[in-house]
């Protein structure tokens, strides 16, 4: 406040208490720890207080997971794929609720910690890498490093070595299955790659 | 010149009195401070029954009249009063101020 002289002063109340007596309340029942490969799972809670309360928004913290309503007391969560070797921490669900008498609050409960996965790792082996045209090549090969039921695809390329007319023909097999290079006077030199991807997180 | 001299002369005197005026006002100020205490009629609000809290305050010292600019939650907060007659305000707390040791500052 200013007075006439223009001397100016910030004065303070005693201090006192805001509360409110009927607060929403939100109990998440237990989650568990670690889910099963590759299912949705629900993630149910318990609503109380406040004026009617509603769930306005439920979402994730920590990771882009799909997360759906089912209703004022549960929601789903959906598995998503995730990079090998992904380490998610704090991973979180948020739930924010409204209600008629204008009051919002988040509530926040800690999900399962992604461990570490093992990376995939894999291992092909060619009986030769050099192969006349019409002659079979045998390539075998190894994976490791995933867990759980998992999906692998690999793709190989047969390049051209010779000045010839180019002709890349991709090849799938599965494992112990034997390539040919359908390529016609000519040699062709085997081009070798594998990949690994992840198609479900461990632990979810 | 006999005239400019005197033309100096009133300046600085002018400028004497001006500067013992000061002089005076803050000794003024000094013996007589700006003051004010501030009154709240509960110490607790409850917002969910739409609760209200009425802050009156008394302000003496210093030159009146005076001038509140405004008034204000802790922390900056600016919140919405009804001034009533008599320096007193009310004040509607909302959800979002809920807290303990809150209180209400004049500024």
């Amino acid at each position: 406040m200013t007075d006439q002289a223009g001397n100016k002063k910030v004065f303070s109340s005693p201090h006192f208490n805001i509360v409110d007596s009927n607060p929403i309340q939100l109990v998440f029942d237990p989650i568990p720890d670690t889910l099963a490969l590759g299912q949705d799972h629900t993630i149910s809670w318990k609503l109380s207080g406040g004026d009617e309360p509603s769930i306005a928004d439920v979402y994730t913290y920590g990771a882009s997971r799909s997360v759906s309503l089912k209703d004022n007391n549960q929601a789903i969560l959906t598995n998503e794929s995730f990079q090998s070797g992904t380490v998610i921490p704090n991973l979180s669900l948020i739930v924010f609720v409204r209600d008629k008498a204008g009051r919002g609050q988040y509530f926040s409960t800690p999900l399962f910690t992604m461990k570490d996965m093992k990376p995939i790792t894999g291992e092909l082996r060619l009986n030769q890498t050099t192969v006349k045209v019409g002659e079979p090549l045998t390539a075998a090969f190894t994976i490791q490093g995933s867990e759980g039921e998992s999906t692998f695809s690999y793709s190989a390329s047969c390049h051209k070595k010779m000045n010839d007319t180019p002709s890349i023909s991709q090849l799938w097999w599965k494992e112990r299955t034997s390539l040919y290079c359908r390529k016609t006077n000519t040699l062709a030199q085997i081009g070798v790659s594998n990949s690994g991807s992840r198609t479900a997180p461990n632990g979810f | 010149m006999n005239r400019t001299l005197k033309i100096m002369s009133c300046l600085l005197l002018v400028g004497l009195l001006l500067l013992a005026g000061l002089a005076v006002s803050a000794r003024a100020e000094d013996n007589n401070p700006l003051s004010c205490t501030i009154q709240l009629d509960k110490t607790s609000v409850d917002t969910a029954k739409g609760e209200t809290i009425t802050v009156s305050w008394s302000i003496w010292g210093g030159m009146p009249p005076y001038t509140v600019d405004r008034l204000y939650l802790d922390g900056g907060k600016w919140i919405t009063f009804r001034v009533l007659a008599g320096n007193r305000a009310v004040f509607t707390p909302w959800f979002y101020h809920v807290g303990s040791s809150r209180h209400i500052v004049l500024r």
